[in-house]
């Protein structure tokens, strides 16, 4: 299981991360129960302030996608995995349809490219 | 009178003679290690006690990490012998009064493994930080103490730390013929914390090298990483478990001197038996056969 920050990206790297973390939860990726890196770890492999990771974390328990144990760490919630929400995944279409026209890419490439994403997420 | 002098003065010299034996036994090993760390032979035998394999593109970087902290840790081993030999010296020419109670020399491997300890924690320092790059990635699988560390080593710091409280209580409270008050407090209380401080620090400051930025690469660099992490991990706590085990045994040597018979003749044995352990732990746990990392290998690709 592998997260990616894009730093020159406008996407804020706690959303980076949030999203990430929150799509390999839902397609089981992660799995139940799965124990996830202390925040300074994480921070310090991404090269990001702790801040920001701790970020990342509190939106995702707020989401129900984790849960905080004391001591014994964070790991992946079991019985309320958030279902897709429209809106947002509206939204993030958008974004997708705007980076893809300043690419110049047609129609059919977008498409690929979003079915080969979604195989290999689901192949990993 | 003359003759009285004379055979202390034997004694004298033949103990500061045993001392110095000692400590070049114990530092002796890790200073022909460090030496021969980066040798090509070393690094693949290295390599081969953890389970890798050594190619064209990690052997350098293997071989240099090896000799750096290497180099250090016996650097620090050395600067400890050298302080072992040189504050007794300064001691025995400065302070004038009568000595504290008990086998405070013992303490002296204590400079060794501090020595050591520090070394361990600059060679770490050393190491280089991931270049800081647009493009980041990192894994999700934590980094997990028990993975790195044998388990059984924090349960010697633990039983190590216990142990010399109750060893230093016990002192405390015992009867003895000689009193000398306040060298009998300090003996009882100094090692017993510091064992206590140490056990405390050694987990924790192994975790914070875990934790230290690890670039995401191929499965074979981050075994490679994983390796000299574990290597640095378990060298930390091989110093805190030597300090704790050297903590105790000056305890029992102290509780040997008290007025009870049985003691007297058990307390300094039990006490050689825990400087004994004290060395076969600190080999267990840095010898590169002794433990390989137990994480889990690297899987999936960025979401």
């Amino acid at each position: 299981m592998i997260v990616e920050v894009d730093t020159s990206s406008p996407v804020p790297p706690y959303e980076q991360i949030r999203d990430q973390v929150t799509t390999m939860a839902v397609t089981g990726v992660l799995p139940v129960g799965a124990r996830l890196p202390a925040i300074r770890q994480l921070a310090a492999d991404l090269g990001l302030a702790n801040g920001t990771v701790a970020r990342a974390y509190r939106e995702l328990e707020t989401a129900g996608v984790i849960e905080t144990r004391g001591r014994h760490g964070t790991f992946v919630r079991g019985d309320r995995l958030p279902a897709a929400d429209p809106r947002q995944l509206h939204e993030r279409a958008r974004t997708f349809a705007v980076a893809v026209q300043q690419l110049g890419a047609d129609h059919g490439e977008a498409v690929s490219a979003v079915r080969l994403a979604l195989a290999r997420l689901e192949g990993s | 009178m003359y003759r009285y002098i004379d055979s202390e003065m034997e004694v004298a010299v033949g103990s500061a003679l045993f001392q110095l034996a000692l400590f070049v036994a114990v530092v002796s090993r890790p200073t022909y290690r460090a030496l021969t760390a980066g040798r090509p032979d070393r690094v693949a035998a290295w390599a081969a006690a953890q389970g890798l394999d050594v190619t064209a593109a990690n052997q350098d970087a293997l071989a240099d990490d090896l000799r750096r902290t290497g180099r250090w840790r016996a650097a620090g081993a050395l600067v400890g012998l050298g302080i072992a030999i040189v504050v007794p010296e300064l001691e025995i020419r400065v302070y004038r009064g009568p000595r504290p109670g008990g086998n405070i020399g013992f303490l002296d491997f204590w400079a060794v493994a501090l020595g050591y300890l520090a070394g361990v924690l600059v060679g770490e320092f050393g190491r280089r930080r991931p270049p800081g790059t647009a493009r980041r990635v990192a894994s999700l699988s934590p980094r997990e103490l028990a993975e790195y560390v044998p388990p059984v080593a924090r349960r010697w710091l633990a039983w190590g730390a216990g142990a010399s409280v109750g060893a230093g209580v016990a002192f405390l409270l015992l009867p003895m013929h000689d009193s000398a008050t306040v060298g009998r407090a300090v003996v009882a209380v100094v090692p017993p914390v510091g064992a206590v401080a140490f056990a405390f620090a050694a987990p924790r400051l192994a975790r914070w090298l875990l934790h230290r930025a690890q670039r995401a690469g191929t499965p074979l660099e981050i075994a490679a990483d994983d390796a000299l992490r574990s290597a640095g991990a378990r060298a930390v706590v091989a110093a805190a478990v030597v300090l704790v085990l050297v903590s105790l045994a000056v305890e029992l040597f102290a509780v040997s001197l008290t007025d009870v018979e049985f003691l007297r003749w058990t307390g300094w044995m039990v006490g050689l038996v825990a400087l004994g352990l004290a060395y076969r732990a600190w080999r267990a746990l840095v010898e590169p056969g002794a433990w390989r990392v137990r994480r889990p290998p690297l899987q999936g690709r960025p979401a």
